[in-house]
């Protein structure tokens, strides 16, 4: 008997144990709110109110559905978000004894991803619904299936509002110019790039020059391998980057592995195949070289693969990439072949703990072309020279030879080419290959034990070798080369850097939340580079440069290496999810060769309020944010800028010689940048928004290389007394107004306005008048924009008394030009009109994805530009100088009578001077053979007719300096269809013809640069001679000198995943 | 409790990590290798570092001198502009050749920053060589001799080439006030005499005459040119020599500007005609234009033993467009060397400042004297004309054309206003107090 009662208690018990463990089964539909469909893939997350740290997570499946097995009593908050819609959240009690709860969630589409989390600082990230700064997202990932990039770089033309990117031409893995806003300090300058974590190299690397042409550091990154890019733009935003931020911060973050079902691998396949090729042609009215200079043009063919794993392994999520990439320019020697792998992991090792690693290697070779400003360029020689050589069989006429792959143009043998073979360039070689691996580790630890409390720590690294070859083969003609000629630049560069950050949130009362931060960043920065060059080659058949004559050799090296180190306090408050508070303060210390390592704190402060949720707006505005906020930073001097004298050797035949090298300034301090911004942000019926800023941002003691009179011999020095003022407005609008299962439409408008104005070059303090590079027409002026081109204007032609045009003295003596208002230096100098903007004033784009029949999506993105001028040299030199190149030019000249037997213009009026006698003018015996347009009359002279003629002949005279800037900077506004795609999804089809379950398959026709609109009389308006920030480089910004113009490409995209 | 203790170690350790990171920052930042190509002005201040200081001043002269020779030349009749040579395509050496010359001109600006390195150059090492703990008077002398002989030859290149206005000549030192020519030749000889006294060899004491006594003439200064010439170089005596290479940074610039890789300058017609009229005067080597190429032709010995003994060589005539002209041929090369001053101009200097004291009869010597070195047949008389076209051709290319023209004021352009020095242009003028 008293067993049974045992066995009955026992039985009880277990009972009673069976139904104390019986957990419930928490499932339900996760669909659109919009139109009901279910939704794939969205995260269902519960935790547990009594312990966060207590999570169930599901993804949900087919049509949305989910269900989450085994979850204990006990009440929790359950999240649900997915791609693309703002996370929904809602309360859930599963009571005791209850199988299954039921519960289904309708997710809002996010059209402006206000929920997604962004990077608002170096240690803060949050949703970008609350963030008190301006941050802009691209999500690379859904655009690299639209349309097919190259380079990371053009990832973001067009997207980011106050961002442009000119790429430098149309070469092929060719550099990039990015304008941040108005540009922070005198010269501007190119924001920070991470990715991952990792400070990598972003700017340009020159190698052997070909004419303008350098390598984008950026070109080395697969953008297949990126998920989103977030920009922060300005001090307001990046002050807590320190020095390095103060042209904004790119924040490249490359794909990883997906967290679903455990052990579920999917793989993706991406195929590119496509071509480059001119935008347009060249036209006769253009040029008279226009056969030559369109028959340089070919397809260059793309092709690309990529095949991507990403899974997880129940410890790692993981992402693996590898890509093939092979692409030709549009103008022979120009190609990319391009090898990328790259393996992304995080591994959660405890609750405690999550590790993340990222590493990619890249073999990327460039091969350049000779272009742009070069006597050996393709450019230079079809577009400088009119075809008025001596004809084929003449005495002094060139053979051209026609190279594997080009057909040379054909005119009666005459040729363009001046002073090389056009075979000669097609056999010249510009090699840069770069072998790049580029990781980074990233801890972050949150201890249980002390709740709200995390420590993070990220160590980034970026090391390259980059080997660039010239060669120029020892049989061929070329101007600077005798008897051959090769080169080799071997440069390796590592930067290393550290961020360490620890913050603790905690609560003040019951509505404000508080998080203090503090962290530190270091970054160190070391190159090595030997570079070898030789000439005198007894043959072409070898390309050892130690067979070059050894007398020829030039041999250097080079070392470089600087640090940097800072670290910051940050104090955030957030009260009530309503208002926004942040306060902070950083210190930045940077390398500094035999004085003390100069130091700067720089401060913040930003805010932000949600007005939408004090409840006095109507509901159809789910978000209003306002927001402002003031930064600090600035460039840091160079590590030897506090050097009184420093001296180098510099090699001659006297043996190696002590000269001047850097004649320092012990006194020079790190700049400072203010910047305030004020930003507004709306949006209506979650379908219809903008966001708008304002900022307006000051330099002073702004960090100049003070020119010092060059007879002291001691060059600039550095200094502190420049300073200028930026202001602008940047905007984004955007709707969705259709949203249905099979339609949906997406429109995107840009808009923005960036000014600034010099306010003072420091002349008082001995600083100069003005700044200009002698062969740039962009300056540096108190009281007017950087770069702004100046130049005078002529008036009226003079007319001799017998009525002929005066053109031969006119320009060069007693040339009459406007004088009122005219813009002085202090010392009286004239510097001209302020002519127009070398930056264009108003930026932006539109785009639109339509998606029709569910399964098919256009897309388009258009760029735009105002206020801007570009200086034509192009035209300048061909009309000037290139014999009879420019079509106008000739007609004037034919019509003015200034044309003659084998006279050029210039010529006739250089004879006339020296007193040799008017050869060539009208009435001359043997005049009228090269240079006069058939056709075109001779006009009478003193007629008005005559008069008109004169007037624009003068208005495109090329010779006088001053004149040059009013005659060939040309208003150059611009609209440019950047990209334009069509999309098939064929995955649903595919499933449903096969019973297959592929995840994606799509095809996608698409192009870049499709079309362009100006009113540019140059090929390309987008100029972008030299990316750098010396006032050489800055100043010629937009100066057009046989630039050659970008690609248009093709592509077509094949994507599959499984 | 032993979660207290881990949260106190944690907040503690992040503390401390925090402070010696806060401090650690500029020590990290310090922490740099070791720039491989510069040093400190004070590791100069050193006997063993003379000889760098030296190959430094003489580097310099070197980059100035093709170049101030070839915008001299220019400048003056000796070398014209033409778009039809080609790849002749920079604006700037057209305005100088017109003699209407803007002040942004960045191949004048480009000299003038040239001889301010210079200038700052050799001034800085004279300056040094007197703090200089040396180990012998010697040693001393010849770090001396050197410094104020360059900073003698910078002085009197801005005399002779540059100017504030078309007519003023002159130039600034170290970022002072303008110097008129007449003084700028001054300090040029005070600097040179100092050179003299500390001249070791006998060649080195006729070289720093000869020198002094080409400044002396170039000032007007005729009896002191004479005086110093009569002690300047022989017959035999090797010249002063700006030396060039393949492998350097220091290319003869007449190659690039006026010769056979690249000819924005090419020579004025008379000096084909000096060879035509006399063919001992100079030799014609073929060459023509290939499109737009130009092809020399000619054997490479053949021109080279013609280097040797001939003083006009030139290459041509090329017709182009219309236009027939040769090409310089009397540096040919990257690396031919350039000499400043030779015994054939310290015989030349001496029969003008003969001539110009009625002694035509010695005149006459020396004119012959470098004739028949040449060759040449001897001259009969020696007047002020001839003395001017035997330097027309002897001296050819090497910027002293500029200087007899307007010393003979022979202007060749007609065009009024025009510049006869090159202008101090912009650089110098906006960052310089005193020119303002």
């Amino acid at each position: 008997m008293r067993n049974k009662i045992l066995l009955v208690l026992a039985l009880l018990v277990g009972s009673f144990g069976v139904v104390m463990a019986q957990n419930a089964t928490v499932k339900g539909k996760v669909t659109d709110k919009k139109n009901g469909d279910g939704l794939q893939g969205a995260r269902v997350t519960l935790t547990a109110l009594s312990n966060p740290a207590t999570k169930y997570g599901k993804i949900a499946g087919k049509n949305g559905e989910y269900e989450v097995k085994n979850v204990p009593a006990g009440k929790y908050s359950v999240e649900v978000s997915y791609v693309g819609y703002k996370t929904a959240a809602q309360s859930l009690t599963v009571d005791a004894g209850a199988a299954s709860v039921d519960l289904n969630f309708q997710l809002i589409l996010d059209v402006r991803g206000l929920d997604e989390v962004v990077v608002t600082g170096v240690a803060s990230r949050t949703q970008k619904s609350v963030a008190e700064v301006a941050v802009s997202r691209v999500n690379a990932s859904e655009l690299t299936d639209k349309v097919g990039y190259t380079s990371a770089g053009q990832l973001l033309q067009g997207k980011v509002a106050g961002v442009t990117i000119t790429p430098a031409s149309g070469q092929v893995g060719g550099g990039l110019r990015f304008n941040v806003r108005a540009g922070a300090g005198l010269l501007g300058g190119s924001p920070t790039v991470f990715i991952d974590g990792v400070r990598v190299a972003s700017g340009n690397v020159a190698g052997f020059g070909t004419g303008g042409q350098e390598v984008s550091a950026l070109a080395d990154l697969n953008p297949a391998d990126i998920q989103d890019i977030e920009i922060l733009k300005g001090p307001a935003a990046t002050a807590l980057y320190g020095p390095q931020g103060q042209n904004g911060i790119v924040l490249i973050k490359t794909k990883r592995g997906r967290g679903g079902e455990q052990d579920q691998i999917t793989i993706g396949y991406q195929g590119i195949f496509g071509w480059n090729e001119n935008h347009r042609n060249f036209t006769q009215n253009e040029i008279e070289s226009w056969r030559e200079a369109n028959a340089i043009f070919r397809r260059g063919p793309v092709q690309q693969h990529g095949i991507n794993l990403q899974g997880n392994s129940g410890i790692f999520n993981y992402y693996v990439g590898y890509e093939n990439r092979a692409e030709q320019g549009f103008v022979i020697q120009n190609s990319l072949a391009r090898q990328s792998v790259r393996l992304n992991l995080e591994a959660v090792t405890s609750k405690d703990f999550k590790i993340s690693a990222s590493a990619n290697f890249v073999d990327n070779t460039i091969d350049r072309p000779q272009n742009d400003n070069n006597l050996n360029g393709w450019q230079f020689n079809t577009r400088g020279r009119s075809p008025f050589a001596p004809p084929a069989g003449a005495a002094g006429a060139m053979t051209l030879s026609t190279p594997n792959g080009f057909t040379d143009p054909v005119l009666g043998g005459r040729s363009v080419y001046g002073g090389i073979d056009s075979a000669a360039i097609a056999e010249r070689e510009n090699s840069f290959r770069t072998q790049r691996f580029t990781g980074s580790v990233d801890i972050r630890y949150a201890p249980s034990f002390l709740p709200g409390f995390s420590l993070s720590g990220v160590v980034g690294y970026d090391v390259r070798n980059s080997n660039n070859t010239i060669f120029a083969p020892a049989n061929r003609i070329y101007p600077g080369v005798t008897r051959g000629l090769r080169g080799i630049f071997a440069f390796s560069a590592e930067r290393l850097n550290f961020d360490l950050n620890a913050a603790y949130q905690y609560n003040l009362g019951e509505s404000i939340k508080a998080t203090t931060t503090v962290g530190g960043q270091a970054w160190n920065e070391f190159s090595r580079s030997v570079e070898s060059q030789a000439q005198q080659f007894p043959t072409e058949l070898i390309r050892d440069v130690g067979a070059g004559l050894a007398t020829t050799r030039v041999v250097s090296e080079g070392l470089f290496n600087i640090r940097n180190a800072g670290w910051f306090v940050s104090q955030n408050f957030d009260i009530n999810q309503t208002f926004f508070l942040t306060g902070a303060v950083r210190q930045d210390y940077a390398s500094s060769y035999g004085v003390d390592a100069p130091s700067i704190f720089y401060p913040a402060a930003s805010g932000a309020a949600r007005l939408d949720k004090l409840g006095f707006l109507p509901e159809v505005i789910n978000l209003a944010k306002v927001r402002v906020a003031y930064g600090e930073n600035g460039r840091l001097p160079g590590f030897a800028d506090g050097q009184a004298l420093l001296w180098t050797a510099g090699t001659s035949p006297y043996g190696a010689g002590a000269t001047r090298s850097i004649a320092g300034n012990t006194a020079i301090q790190p700049e400072r940048t203010q910047e305030l911004e004020l930003g507004l942000e709306m949006e209506f019926d979650n379908a219809y928004g903008f966001e708008a800023t304002y900022y307006i941002s000051n330099s002073r003691q702004s960090l100049i290389n003070l020119p010092r009179p060059p007879s002291t011999g001691l060059g600039n020095q550095p200094s502190n007394i420049a300073s200028i003022n930026g202001w602008g407005f940047e905007s984004m609008f955007y709707a969705r107004p259709i949203q249905t299962a099979d339609y949906s439409l997406d429109l995107k408008f840009i808009f923005n306005y960036a000014d600034n104005q010099v306010q003072s070059l420091g002349f008082e303090a001995g600083g100069p008048a003005f700044l200009s590079d002698s062969f740039n027409y962009g300056f540096l002026i108190p009281g007017q924009r950087r770069g702004q081109f100046m130049g005078l204007r002529p008036i009226q032609p003079r007319l001799q008394p017998n009525g002929y045009y005066d053109w031969l003295n006119q320009p060069r003596v007693g040339i009459e030009i406007d004088t009122t208002g005219v813009i002085r230096t202090p010392q009286g100098n004239v510097v001209g009109y302020s002519i127009g903007s070398s930056v264009p004033l108003y930026t932006g784009s539109f785009s639109l994805e339509f998606r029709f029949l569910r399964d098919f999506t256009i897309y388009a993105l258009a760029e735009y530009a105002m206020g801007g001028y570009v200086y034509n040299g192009t035209r300048q030199f061909g009309a000037g100088v290139a014999n009879f190149n420019d079509p106008t030019f000739n007609r004037l000249a034919t019509q003015l009578g200034i044309f003659g037997a084998g006279v050029h213009p210039t010529n006739a009026l250089a004879a006339q001077e020296r007193g040799q006698g008017a050869q060539g003018l009208p009435g001359q015996a043997g005049a009228l053979t090269v240079g006069r347009v058939p056709g075109v009359d001779v006009l009478t002279p003193g007629t008005e007719e005559y008069r008109r003629a004169a007037q624009a002949f003068l208005n495109l005279d090329p010779r006088v300096a001053s004149l040059r800037v009013n005659n060939f900077a040309e208003p150059a506004n611009w609209l440019r269809i950047r990209e334009i795609s069509l999309r098939w999804n064929a995955t649903r089809l595919f499933n449903d013809l096969t019973g297959g379950n592929i995840k994606n398959l799509s095809f996608t026709a698409t192009s870049n640069n499709f079309m362009l609109f100006t009113n540019y009389s140059g090929p390309e308006v987008e100029i972008n001679a030299i990316n750098g920030t010396t006032v050489a480089q800055q100043l010629n910004a937009s100066q057009d000198f046989f630039t050659l113009m970008q690609a248009r490409v093709y592509n077509f995209i094949v994507s599959v995943g499984f | 409790m032993k979660k207290f203790m881990k949260k106190y170690l944690l907040v503690l350790s992040v503390a401390t990590a925090g402070i010696l990171g806060v401090n650690s920052c500029a020590e990290y930042a310090q922490s740099i290798a070791r720039p491989i190509d510069l040093i400190t002005d004070d590791q100069l201040n050193n006997e063993s570092q003379v000889q760098f200081l030296s190959n430094g001043v003489q580097r310099q002269f070197s980059l100035c001198y093709a170049q101030a020779t070839s915008l001299s030349g220019a400048l003056s009749d000796e070398f014209l502009f033409d778009t039809r040579v080609p790849n002749a395509t920079f604006p700037t050496f057209d305005e100088v050749n017109s003699g209407i010359i803007q002040l942004d001109n960045n191949s004048v600006n480009g000299l003038w920053a040239l001889l301010g390195n210079m200038s700052f150059t050799a001034d800085n090492f004279a300056e040094r060589a007197e703090k200089i703990t040396f180990s012998s008077p010697a040693a001393k002398s010849a770090a001396l001799y050197t410094a104020n002989l360059y900073g003698g030859i910078v002085r009197f290149w801005y005399a002779a080439y540059f100017g504030l206005e078309p007519n003023r000549g002159g130039g600034v030192i170290a970022g002072g006030p303008f110097i008129p020519s007449a003084d700028m030749y001054a300090q040029a000889v005070q600097r040179l005499q100092t050179a003299l006294a500390n001249a070791s060899t006998d060649l080195q004491r006729r070289t720093a005459n000869s020198i002094i006594a080409k400044v002396e003439l170039a000032a007007g200064r005729y009896p002191q040119a004479r005086a110093a010439a009569q002690n300047g170089l022989r017959r035999g005596d090797a010249p002063l020599t700006a030396l060039y290479d393949l492998g350097t940074t220091i290319s003869n610039q007449w190659f690039f500007d006026g010769g056979r890789n690249r000819a924005q300058l090419y020579p004025d017609p008379r000096f084909a005609q000096y060879i035509a009229q006399d063919s001992l005067e100079g030799r014609l080597f073929p060459a023509r234009a290939q499109g737009a190429a130009i092809i020399y032709t000619g054997t490479e010995s053949d021109f080279n033993t013609s280097l040797a003994s001939r003083r006009l060589l030139l290459h041509g005539p090329i017709t182009n467009m219309g236009l027939t002209f040769f090409i310089q041929g009397r540096f040919p090369n990257q690396d031919s060397p350039m000499p400043f001053i030779t015994w054939q101009e310290n015989e030349l200097m001496l029969a003008e400042t003969a001539v110009r004291a009625n002694e035509t009869a010695s005149a006459l010597t020396n004119i012959n004297n470098v004739r028949t070195f040449h060759n040449l047949r001897p001259l009969t008389e020696a007047t002020l004309d001839i003395v001017y076209v035997e330097r027309d051709k002897q001296l050819f290319a090497t910027g002293m054309r500029l200087i007899d023209q307007r010393r003979f004021n022979r202007w060749h352009i007609t065009t009024p206003n025009t510049w006869r020095f090159l202008p101090i242009g912009f650089p110098e003028r906006n960052t310089n107090k005193n020119l303002q």
